[in-house]
This record gives C-alpha cells, sequence and structure tokens, in this order.
C-alpha cells in the first residue's frame, strides 16, 4: 500500500539566518538620511510633532506664493518694485533658523538621550556616517525651504514675463546665485544648529542655546558696531551669525549691505564657520561613549 | 541524601513574626485602611475597587508587573489621588497631610536621586527635615543598618543600582516609622545583602512596624512574612495567610513528591487510591497529583510498607507562595 | 526650611550650567569695556564735558534694555527656576521633599528664595561689573547704578516667582514655554497695544529703570507708560502670586 502523504509540511518558525543581499553602507547611509527626514517632518508620528516643521515649511513657501499670485490676479498692485530674491531671504532667515533650531536636537539630542546610539553603531554604520546622514537629511529639509521657493518663483517669473526664453537668457545669473544662495544658507544653519545639537542631551537646551545663540549675537554686533569705532571696526558687524547669509547673498545679487563689508570675506568667514561646526559634530560624536 | 520524614514546608514564620502578622484583629487596629479605592487616567483604569486593611507586621503586595501595584502604593503614600474611595494611615487621611508623613517610610521604585549629594548627606537630610534631634547619628544608625557606612562619603552619582537602593532604603527608615512601604526594595542586592535586608524587614514587622513590601522576588517574601495582598488587572485577586489561600484553592489539586527507594512500587499502590489523578515515576522519587492530599498523605506509609520499600521523604510540590501566586494570577 | 533651601543653592549653582551663564553674563561687562576702550565720544577730538552723563550712562542704559533685561535676565531667571522644582519632578526626587512633616509652603519658600538669590547674586554682579567698567573713574559716576541695580533686582524676583511657577506645573515644557513667553510675548508685546503689555515683567523693569533715573534723560529709548510705584507694585504682586500658585499646586500635585 503506498503512503501517499499529502502535501504536509512542518514550518521551521525558529531563528533563520539570513543569507540573502546585503545592499551594502551607501544604501544603509541614504536610508538614514531619508529617516532623517522623515523624522523631522514629524512623519510616522503622533500630531503634534508635525504642527511646527509643516507650518515653516508653508511659510517659507509664503513670500513666492504671494508674489506670483499678485502678479498674476492684481498685477497692477505691485507695478515695478517686485521684492528682490535677497529681500525674501532677508525675511525669512527667522523660519530657516527656527527649522534648523528645531530640527537638528529632534535627531541628534533624542538618540543620544534614549542610549540607542550603541545599537546604531552595532551595525557596520560609522559614527561619520550616522552624523552625515543626520546632518545631510537636515540640509535636504532647509534646501526645500532655501532653494524650491526661489525657484518656483523664478519660473513663475519666467512665465509671466514676455517671453519666458528671453527672461532666461537675461536672468540666467539669477538663477544661478539663486542656487548659490539657497544652498549656502540651508548648509550654514544646519550646520551651526548640528553643532549645538552636539553638545547637549536635552531638546529643548539645545534649541534654546541655539536660537539664544544667534539672538545674542545680533544684539551684541548691533551695539558694538556702535560703540566702537577704529578702522575696520566695521568687520565686527560679522559676529551677527544670523546676518551672515544674508551678506553673501546681497553680495551675490549686487545688492549694497549695511554696513558695508566686501562679500567675499563675508563667504569665506561663512564658510569657517561651517567648517567649525561640522568639526565640532565629528569631534563631539568620535568621543561619545553610549 | 536522606531528607526529613516530617511534611516539609519551606516556609516557617518564626515565633517572634507570628505576634505581628500583618493582619489587624481584636486588640491590633489597623494601620493602613483602604475602602472602594479606584484610580483610572481617562478610560485606563490602573486600580479597581480595592479595599483592604493591614496591621502591624510584614505583608507582601504581590502581583503581576502592570497589575497596579505601584500605583496602590504611590496612593497609600499620598503619591497619587485616589479617583475614588478613601485611604487613611494610621487613622488619618494620607493625602496632603504633612504631620502624618513623620510616621511614613517610604522606598520609591524609581531611580532619581540627587547626584551631587554624598550617601550621608542625603540620609542625613531626610533626618533633618523629619525634625529629628540629633540627625547626624540617626543617618549613622541607618546607613549602619543597611551596611553602607563605607560608601557613605561618595556621591550618590557614582554609585551602583545596589547602592543607591541601599541608600533608599536608609533614608526611609532614619526617622523610625511606624509604617514603612517598599516597592521593590531588593532590586540590585546581592544575596547577602538580601538576606540582611530581609531580616531588617523581618525584625521591623516583629516589632510591631506595618511593612508593606511589593515585591517579585516570590521565595524571598515569603520568608518575611505570610501575609498577603495579591492585585492582578488592577482588582485584589486574594489578601490573608498565603497558606491559608493555599487551603482555600480546593479546586486545585495537590502535587506532592514522594522519595523512596522503590518509586516504581510504591507509585503502583498509590495510582490505585481514588483520589489520585496522576502519578510520574523518575529515578528515585515520584510525583502524584491527588484531589484528596489527607488520605494520600495517611496512604503512602501504607504503600511504602506493602511494597516494601524505605521511604525517605514527603514534599507538598506546590505549597509555596509562587504556586499560588501563580494559580491566582491565571484565575 | 533651610536643609531644602540649601539643598536647591546646591543643585543650581553646579557644574556646566553655573558656567555656561556665568559666561553669558559676562557679555555686558565685556561690551562695556570695549565701550570704554574704545572711547567713540573722544574720537575726532572732541572731547565732551560730561562724557559719563552724556554718553556713559545712555549707552549702560542702551545695554541694560537691549541686552540684559530682554535676553538675559529672563534667560538666567528661566534656567534656574525651571530646574529648581520642574527639575526636580522630572528626575522624581520631589518625593524625597513632600513626603516629610515639611509643610509645602516652607518648600515653595525655601525653592524660591534659592533660586532667586543665585539669580539675583549673577545678574547683580554682572550688572555692577558692567557699571563699574564703564563708568570707573569719569565724574558723575555713581547716577544711574541703583536705578539699575534695583531694576535688575526687581527683574530677577518677578521672572524667577514665574517661572518657578511654570516649572511645576509644566516641568517638561517649561523651558519652551519661557521662551516663548520672552521671546514672543514680551517682545511683541512691546510694540502692540498696552493692554497686552501690562502681562509683560518686562514693561514694569522698564518702568522702574525710568523712574530711577527720573533726573537722568535718555531720550533714545522708549519708555513704556507706567510709573515706578505701580512697577514696583506689579512685580511685587507678581512675586506673592508666584509664590502663593507655587504653594497650592504643591499641595494637590499627583507624583507619578
Amino acid at each position: 500500500m503506498s503512503e501517499q502523504v499529502a502535501g504536509a509540511r512542518i514550518i521551521d518558525r525558529g531563528y533563520q539566518h539570513y543569507d540573502g543581499a546585503r545592499l551594502g553602507l551607501t544604501h544603509a547611509t541614504r536610508v538614514m538620511t531619508w529617516a532623517a527626514i522623515k523624522r523631522a517632518l514629524g512623519i510616522r508620528r503622533p500630531f503634534r510633532h508635525k504642527i511646527l516643521p509643516w507650518l515653516l515649511l508653508l511659510v517659507s513657501f509664503g513670500p513666492a506664493a504671494f508674489l506670483l499670485a499678485f502678479r498674476v490676479f492684481v498685477p497692477a498692485a505691485l507695478g515695478n518694485n517686485l521684492p528682490s530674491y535677497d529681500s525674501i531671504y532677508n525675511r525669512l532667515t527667522a523660519v530657516y533658523l527656527l527649522f534648523a533650531g528645531l530640527a537638528a536636537p529632534d535627531l541628534l539630542c533624542a538618540d543620544r538621550r534614549e542610549r540607542v546610539l550603541s545599537l546604531y553603531f552595532a551595525a557596520p554604520i560609522t559614527r561619520l556616517r550616522y552624523v552625515a546622514s543626520q546632518y545631510a537629511g537636515l540640509v535636504c529639509l532647509l534646501l526645500l525651504m532655501t532653494l524650491v521657493p526661489m525657484l518656483v518663483l523664478f519660473a513663475g517669473n519666467a512665465l509671466l514675463a514676455n517671453s519666458a526664453w528671453d527672461y532666461l537668457r537675461q536672468h540666467t545669473d539669477d538663477l544661478w546665485h539663486i542656487m548659490l544662495s539657497g544652498a549656502l544658507t540651508a548648509v550654514y544653519f544646519s550646520a551651526l544648529a548640528v553643532a549645538v545639537a552636539s553638545f547637549t542631551d536635552r531638546r529643548a537646551y539645545a534649541t534654546g542655546t541655539y536660537v539664544g545663540l544667534l539672538l545674542v549675537s545680533g544684539v551684541v554686533s548691533a551695539i558694538l558696531v556702535r560703540i566702537v569705532h577704529f578702522s575696520g571696526s566695521e568687520w565686527l558687524a560679522l559676529i551677527n551669525l544670523v546676518f551672515l547669509p544674508v551678506r553673501v547673498i546681497r553680495g551675490l545679487f549686487d545688492v549694497p549691505a549695511e554696513p558695508a563689508l566686501n562679500p567675499w570675506a563675508c563667504a569665506g568667514v561663512m564658510l569657517g564657520l561651517i567648517a567649525v561646526s561640522l568639526s565640532l559634530l565629528v569631534w563631539r560624536y568620535a568621543r561619545i561613549r553610549d | 541524601m536522606t531528607t526529613e520524614i516530617t511534611p516539609t514546608s519551606r516556609t516557617e514564620p518564626s515565633e517572634a513574626s507570628r505576634a505581628a502578622t500583618g493582619r489587624p484583629g481584636p486588640g491590633v487596629p489597623a494601620t493602613i485602611e483602604v475602602e472602594g479605592v479606584s484610580k483610572w487616567y481617562g478610560d485606563k483604569v490602573a486600580v479597581s475597587d480595592l479595599t483592604f486593611a493591614l496591621g502591624p507586621g510584614v505583608t507582601a503586595l504581590l502581583g503581576p508587573n502592570g497589575a497596579g501595584k505601584s500605583t496602590t502604593l504611590k496612593m497609600l503614600t499620598g503619591q497619587l489621588r485616589p479617583s475614588r474611595g478613601a485611604v487613611r494611615v494610621l487613622g488619618q487621611p494620607v493625602m496632603d497631610n504633612p504631620p502624618l508623613y513623620r510616621r511614613i517610610g517610604l522606598v520609591p521604585e524609581q531611580e532619581g536621586l540627587y547626584p551631587f549629594l554624598t550617601g550621608r548627606e542625603f540620609v542625613e537630610l531626610a533626618a533633618q527635615l523629619h525634625r529629628l534631634p540629633r540627625p547626624r547619628q540617626a543617618a549613622e544608625e541607618a546607613l549602619h543598618t543597611v551596611e553602607m557606612l563605607d560608601a557613605a562619603d561618595r556621591r550618590l552619582g557614582g554609585y551602583s543600582k545596589g547602592m543607591r537602593q541601599r541608600v533608599k532604603i536608609a533614608q526611609a527608615l532614619v526617622h523610625d516609622p511606624d509604617v514603612l512601604m517598599l516597592d521593590e526594595p531588593l532590586t540590585g542586592a546581592d544575596p547577602r545583602q538580601r538576606l540582611a535586608l530581609m531580616e531588617t524587614f523581618t525584625r521591623l514587622g516583629a516589632a510591631g512596624k506595618t511593612v508593606l513590601i511589593s515585591s517579585h522576588i516570590l521565595y524571598e517574601v515569603e520568608r518575611m512574612g505570610s501575609n498577603v495582598l495579591v492585585i492582578v488587572n488592577g482588582k485584589l485577586a486574594a489578601e490573608g495567610d498565603f497558606h491559608a489561600i493555599r487551603a482555600l484553592m480546593d479546586d486545585r489539586p495537590r502535587r506532592v513528591r514522594v522519595t523512596c527507594s522503590d518509586p516504581r512500587a510504591v507509585a503502583a499502590r498509590l495510582v490505585a487510591l481514588p483520589g489520585t489523578l496522576s502519578v510520574s515515576v523518575e529515578s528515585d522519587a515520584l510525583v502524584a497529583e491527588t484531589a484528596a492530599p489527607l488520605e494520600f498523605h495517611h496512604a503512602v506509609s501504607r504503600a511504602a510498607q506493602g511494597a516494601e520499600a524505605r521511604l525517605y521523604g514527603i514534599e507538598g510540590l506546590d505549597e509555596d507562595l509562587e504556586s499560588v501566586f501563580r494559580y491566582l494570577v491565571s484565575r | 526650611m533651610r536643609p531644602i533651601f540649601l539643598l536647591t543653592l546646591r543643585a543650581l549653582a553646579r557644574g556646566r550650567r553655573l558656567l555656561v551663564v556665568a559666561a553669558l553674563l559676562l557679555v555686558p561687562a565685556l561690551l562695556a569695556l570695549i565701550y570704554r576702550l574704545s572711547a567713540p565720544y573722544n574720537q575726532n577730538g572732541a572731547h565732551p564735558a560730561h562724557p559719563f552723563r552724556d554718553y556713559i550712562l545712555p549707552f549702560q542704559i542702551d545695554l541694560f534694555s537691549q541686552l540684559v533685561v530682554p535676553i538675559l535676565l529672563p534667560l538666567t531667571a528661566l534656567i534656574f527656576a525651571t530646574s529648581a522644582l520642574g527639575g526636580e519632578i522630572e528626575d522624581r526626587t520631589l518625593i524625597y521633599l513632600t513626603l516629610r512633616p515639611v509643610s509645602r509652603l516652607t518648600i515653595g519658600v525655601a525653592k524660591l528664595l534659592a533660586t532667586a538669590l543665585v539669580t539675583v547674586v549673577l545678574v547683580e554682579a554682572s550688572l555692577a561689573l558692567t557699571y563699574a567698567i564703564a563708568a570707573q573713574g569719569q565724574s558723575g559716576a555713581g547716577d544711574g547704578l541703583a536705578a539699575i541695580l534695583l531694576a535688575g533686582l526687581a527683574g530677577c524676583l518677578g521672572y524667577v516667582s514665574l517661572f518657578l511657577l511654570i516649572g511645576l506645573l509644566a516641568p517638561r515644557r517649561a523651558l519652551l514655554i519661557g521662551f516663548i513667553y520672552v521671546m514672543a510675548w514680551e517682545g511683541l508685546a512691546a510694540g502692540f497695544s498696552t493692554g497686552l503689555a501690562t502681562l509683560s515683567v518686562r514693561r514694569y523693569v522698564e518702568g522702574i529703570l525710568h523712574a530711577g533715573l527720573n533726573a537722568i534723560r535718555v531720550p533714545e529709548i522708549q519708555w513704556p507708560n507706567v510709573t515706578g510705584a505701580t512697577s514696583i507694585a506689579v512685580l511685587a504682586a507678581i512675586f506673592i502670586a508666584g509664590l502663593a500658585l507655587t504653594t497650592w499646586q504643591l499641595h494637590r500635585i499627583e507624583l507619578t
């Protein structure tokens, strides 16, 4: 008598060894960057974590949206005084600052406070990659705020002009300036924010220190410029960390700033600050023992 | 390996602690009274309709994780306000009643301490706040009781978990309270320290203090006293002497282990008893499950005689607190 | 009361936090030093008759109104006050003070006085140092110091009491709330109607300063429309109300 066992089997549900493809460190870094972006925007988190980031994101699109709307619907109201790109950057500085100050502690401090860093570093992820991915995520988000609205405005202006191609050809410079301004601003505020966030475990302290530092630098530099008068003392205005990107942007767009300083020097100082901030970040994380 | 022939119980409350059983009675007023107490947070009910009374002696507060033990303890010390019902300690309401706190000591579950204080300073602070006439001395004694005198001058920030626990016990004992409540006091202590601490708590219970210990380490808790409060899912599942609780659990058969020279032969005779539900045979003993433990005990020696086997010992396997607890939790 | 007072002093005046706050409070002194060294009023051959009265003191007051009162003073009070009670709740150590035969009022008073002491000492030292650096050797120096110190003291007491209460009511969000209050509410309310501005501590601090400087005109600053007596009364009321509400909350607080 034949024994036909009709398709029965016992499935091994225990621990399985994984033998499939492993995607490598680049993939891991990309995944972590994307996770950082989602985290900063409050995606997959309770609603209250979404309010501020999305609000700030919306506000950053505000000026561009309003300008274009005005130009389309009520063109007479604006006349010929279109707010220039650099003035928009100037007004939105607070928004960029605040976003970076809220997001960076979220990305860096929480992992340290909850002591999960050792979990990350138990995988082949190096400290550098971890830190780089969080920073990259923040920069991407800030680019979304500093670059995209301006590009949209530029595109809108082009389309609303008499001839889009002519506009493009005449204003290609503007396009490059926008890209550079957006990139520099995003990289700068992110760098400062992550540097501050790497020094403390508590999110509130990090945000407070970052915002406080920038505000105090603004007030102090204003006072110093007023009270100190020796040759070259106007360079003290560079202490104002908040206004530094706008100086460079104004330099790019050939708009005078107050007091007039060489934009190349300002850019140099800005890049220097970015370098110092990122070095501090890497240094802090190299030393952390969970 | 010989064992005694008389049925052994792993827990023998000593003579002294029999006097203070943890239960109030005639001439023994209740020190802790809880009436119809419930606590809820929105829709989540943490503790539901608790009613019990405790007197001097050691009582164990038992329950699975999340059962509501910590919530109950916090309501007994005025840290939480019951959503309903009344809590009275030493006859007075316990919420917002600072003069009463002179007579209450608490070892909280949470780990928070002042990292910049030394152990000695921390216990002295407690003594000062309790307005003791000689705080420094009282602190020394309390630290001596928990064996922390050596490390007393190191900062709390550098303490290990066990050291932190002991210093918390010291601050709860420094003012010689009448009511002592401890939330998981034995965690982090090594076995020798645990024995010493258990001795301290037993001694306090025998001296007439009301000691309420919330703990998971059942076999140690049952050494300190036999009065238990079992909380499961926020409700009181059982209270009283756990031996008596065991006796009440007669809808559940007992497991008995008989060590003898010929277990199989003895087992064959015991299986014939009407109360025997099952018998399993090992190399040097048999384990029987019986619904009629008394008859079983009487029958064992006859069975051994009949099987011409030497009887070495009889042991109830689920007389201990752990079995009682498991049963109560699973009901 | 003394043990809680001393405990809080020790808890606040230690470690990195103290250094950071002290460094922050040195900034005005540094600016005063720079001002003295650069002596802008002595430029281009001009040597005014009353440099202190006409230049240095206005600069001092400017520094006080632009840097200390809006930012440094409230920030210092916020950092210490939210930690004094809110920090104890977050660290779960408050039980070691409340489960004692000590009245809630005693706890509240001890915490308030200790926090106030630390804040006042640091802030007043900073103000005095700044003033000393700027005024040193000048004739007419001494004017205005009392006004600045008094305004600083009143501001410290008002802010400390307020933030102590906030720290107790919302321990996890206290820093954020205090921040928003100082930056947004007091920053914006100054610009808008006086109705909203009545709820701003900053306003009354400036009111006290204005009253204290009555003889000395400082034209550049826009003073709030409130008398010195009212300002002192309101700040005292805030101080007492903060203590009362803190005590009330300590009576009913639940420590999870």
